[in-house]
């Protein structure tokens, strides 16, 4: 079942990554997959700029309903990087620097959840930096599987 | 009642009985010291009476002392025949299990600290404002009692010291003692196995209540506790559910409370208990939301309460015999302080029954008690002086207090030394795990989690702190050996070994972090 949602994930990527705009039963099916437990920290760091993503859209659209329950999976999935993180052999030096890009997530979920309000441009600098840790990080685990079970 | 319950009483009942040898043997060397050095005068001035900086200081000097609910039970009787209120002396009574230095070590190093130190704050509330409020109900609980005559000073002095203990060891606080040990083992009649595995979740109000009917009449020593509370954190369970065990599992028993009824009646003592009851399942409700750690994923069970349960399932008898499953497992169970403590006791009751042979013939505090014989041509030297008792006495406190700390050193040692008994011990459980040996692997996880849990405590306690990285490095092994511990005890074979591969593969990277990234 969660290959399958893998896959339905991965077949939708390049369709939104290409700006097609999917439907929102589309959109909420592709979501509901997306939420299940990630086997990787590669995985996770994918899910998490996503989800911050969904959140920040909902936020603009001012869809509490859905920015409430994107902003709570972001969290969740932010929560979880330490750890997934400590699953890997990055050394110690890397895993510090993912536990900094996770507080830095995690602060940008406080933010989000008090203001309801995306970044402005100004401030994005911090975030993006962070998403740019958390990526440089995944891609130096570049065959390895994490010990979660699928 | 089916005969797994009663042996696995019974197997509760020693079990407790040797994890408290070593605390009932403080608790015991404490009275001797309080009762024949430091006498009544000074032990009343020591803990105060009757106010509320008496209560204070006696929080303060059980939070020193090291003890356990059943080890307080000698030294509460001497604080009485010292003219302490009984507010004072339950401040004393239920701070003193509550934390020592090793367990508080222990606690400290859990991912909330704050939490801990909260506990210990709240705990100072409680005995406030319950012993504030008992003693202005009741502010004649004090006692006179006439002390026995001094002994003069010399070897004789210390040796009644020792009579102290072992009389006690024999006495009523023996008595008391046993009482406290039957009601942990009665308890377990009432838990069949695992039954407490689902009910202590965070969003279960009944939570904090049932804890209170469990942790009253259960033993806990300091660091059970403390292990308890840090497997409640680790499985988001009920913050007020872990503060009652701690307030109540570590610091309460039913020998505590028979003692109360008998020396204070049945009012005196219902009023103190409900005061309690109230005080502290109202912290209980009123901490569960500020200290639920946010960033855990409650987990749907827990195995931490099983030590309560019965131990053995009806309809799956030892193979061997339920005495012999008895014995294996206390062989297994017992750790060398335990064993050592125990040998020490065994001594003090011997000593005991032995005095009281004697007694019909012979009474030793006579001849302890007969003043000292000085010949007229002896020459006083200039530096042979009398130390007085209570320096003595205080000399004595301030020994026991420093042994728990050097203790501390002995029991988490470097990570060296923990890391490699966690790797034996690690490869007795994943290899019982992959190759399907139930039991063998049920038994060694226990012992690498401990192992796990020391070798961080140990860490911090050499360098002075725990980096996030190495504490997350642990979790996660923790993590993998409880779910290999699922998989092992619902009997899926495949599961447990690719979790088994998986718990290797973490203790690998925690052996990395600890030994080459410190």
């Amino acid at each position: 079942m969660f290959r399958f949602a893998i896959c339905v994930a991965l077949a939708c990527l390049p369709l939104w990554l290409s700006g097609c705009s999917a439907t929102q039963a589309e959109a909420e099916h592709e979501h509901h997959h997306a939420h299940g437990s990630p086997p990787t920290f590669e995985g996770l760091v994918k899910r998490v700029r996503k989800q911050h993503h969904w959140a920040a859209q909902a936020a603009s659209r001012e869809d509490v309903k859905h920015f409430q329950r994107e902003l709570r999976h972001f969290t969740e999935s932010v929560g979880l990087l330490p750890e997934l993180a400590a699953e890997t052999d990055l050394n110690r030096a890397d895993w510090d620097r993912a536990n900094a890009a996770a507080k830095v997530l995690i602060a940008e979920s406080v933010r989000l959840g008090q203001t309801k309000t995306p970044l402005a441009d100004s401030e994005r600098k911090s975030v993006d930096g962070a998403f740019q840790t958390l990526d440089e990080l995944a891609a130096k685990l570049p065959a390895q599987r994490s010990d979660t079970n699928e | 009642m089916s005969e797994a319950m009663l042996w696995g009483c019974l197997l509760r009942f020693l079990q407790g009985a040797l994890q408290a040898a070593p605390f009932i043997f403080t608790g015991l060397c404490i009275t001797g010291l309080f009762h024949r050095l430091m006498g009544q005068q000074h032990t009343k001035r020591l803990f105060g009476s009757n106010s509320v900086a008496s209560l204070f200081q006696s929080w303060m000097i059980g939070m020193l002392l090291p003890g356990c609910s059943l080890g307080v039970i000698p030294i509460v009787k001497q604080l009485r025949r010292s003219g302490i209120a009984v507010g004072t002396i339950f401040a004393f009574a239920l701070s003193s299990p509550l934390f020592d230095p090793l367990s508080m070590l222990y606690g400290l190093t859990l991912s909330k600290p704050i939490t801990i130190i909260a506990f210990a704050f709240c705990s100072l509330i409680v005995v406030t404002v319950s012993g504030s409020l008992f003693d202005w109900l009741f502010p004649n609980t004090e006692v006179v009692i006439e002390e026995p005559p001094p002994t003069p000073y010399g070897i004789k002095r210390l040796l009644a010291v020792l009579v102290v203990m072992v009389r006690e060891a024999v006495g009523s606080s023996a008595v008391l003692i046993l009482c406290g040990l039957a009601g942990a083992a009665l308890l377990s009649l009432a838990l069949p196995p695992s039954s407490l595995g689902r009910s202590m979740g965070h969003d279960d109000p009944f939570a904090p209540m049932l804890m209170t009917a469990i942790a009253i009449p259960a033993y806990a020593t300091p660091m059970t506790a403390m292990g308890q509370l840090g497997s409640m954190f680790q499985h988001g369970n009920s913050v007020g559910a872990a503060f009652i065990l701690l307030i109540f599992g570590a610091g309460m028993n039913l020998g505590l409370l028979i003692w109360m009824v008998q020396n204070y009646g049945g009012k005196k003592s219902a009023v103190w208990f409900g005061l309690m009851l109230l005080v502290v399942i109202g912290f209980s409700y009123g901490i569960e939301r500020p200290l639920y750690p946010r960033d855990i994923e409650p987990a749907d069970h827990t195995h931490a309460f099983d030590i309560y349960c019965q131990p053995f399932h009806a309809n799956s008898p030892p193979v061997l015999g339920y005495p012999s499953e008895i014995g294996r497992r206390l062989q297994l169970d017992t750790q060398l302080h335990e064993k050592v403590g125990a040998a020490l006791l065994a001594a003090l009751v011997a000593g005991g029954l032995l005095l009281k042979v004697l007694d019909r013939r012979w009474v030793i505090e006579t001849w302890l008690n007969q003043p000292r014989e000085v010949s007229q041509h002896a020459k006083e030297l200039k530096w042979d002086i009398v130390v007085p008792g209570p320096v003595l006495a205080g000399v004595g406190l301030l020994t026991i207090v420093a042994m728990s700390i050097v203790g501390c050193f002995t029991y988490y040692p470097t990570p060296d030394e923990s890391l490699e008994e966690l790797r034996l011990a690690k490869v007795e459980a994943l290899s019982a795990a992959i190759s399907g040996n139930k039991e063998h692997a049920l038994h060694w996880i226990p012992i690498c989690e401990s192992w796990n849990r020391r070798l961080q405590v140990g860490t911090y306690l050499r360098h002075g702190r725990l980096s996030d990285y190495h504490r997350m490095k642990a979790r996660v092994f923790a993590d993998k050996l409880e779910d290999l511990e699922h998989a092992i005890s619902e009997g899926e074979r495949e599961e447990a070994k690719q979790n088994a591969m998986a718990a290797q593969n973490a203790y690998t990277r925690l052996r990395v972090a600890y030994s080459e990234d410190l």
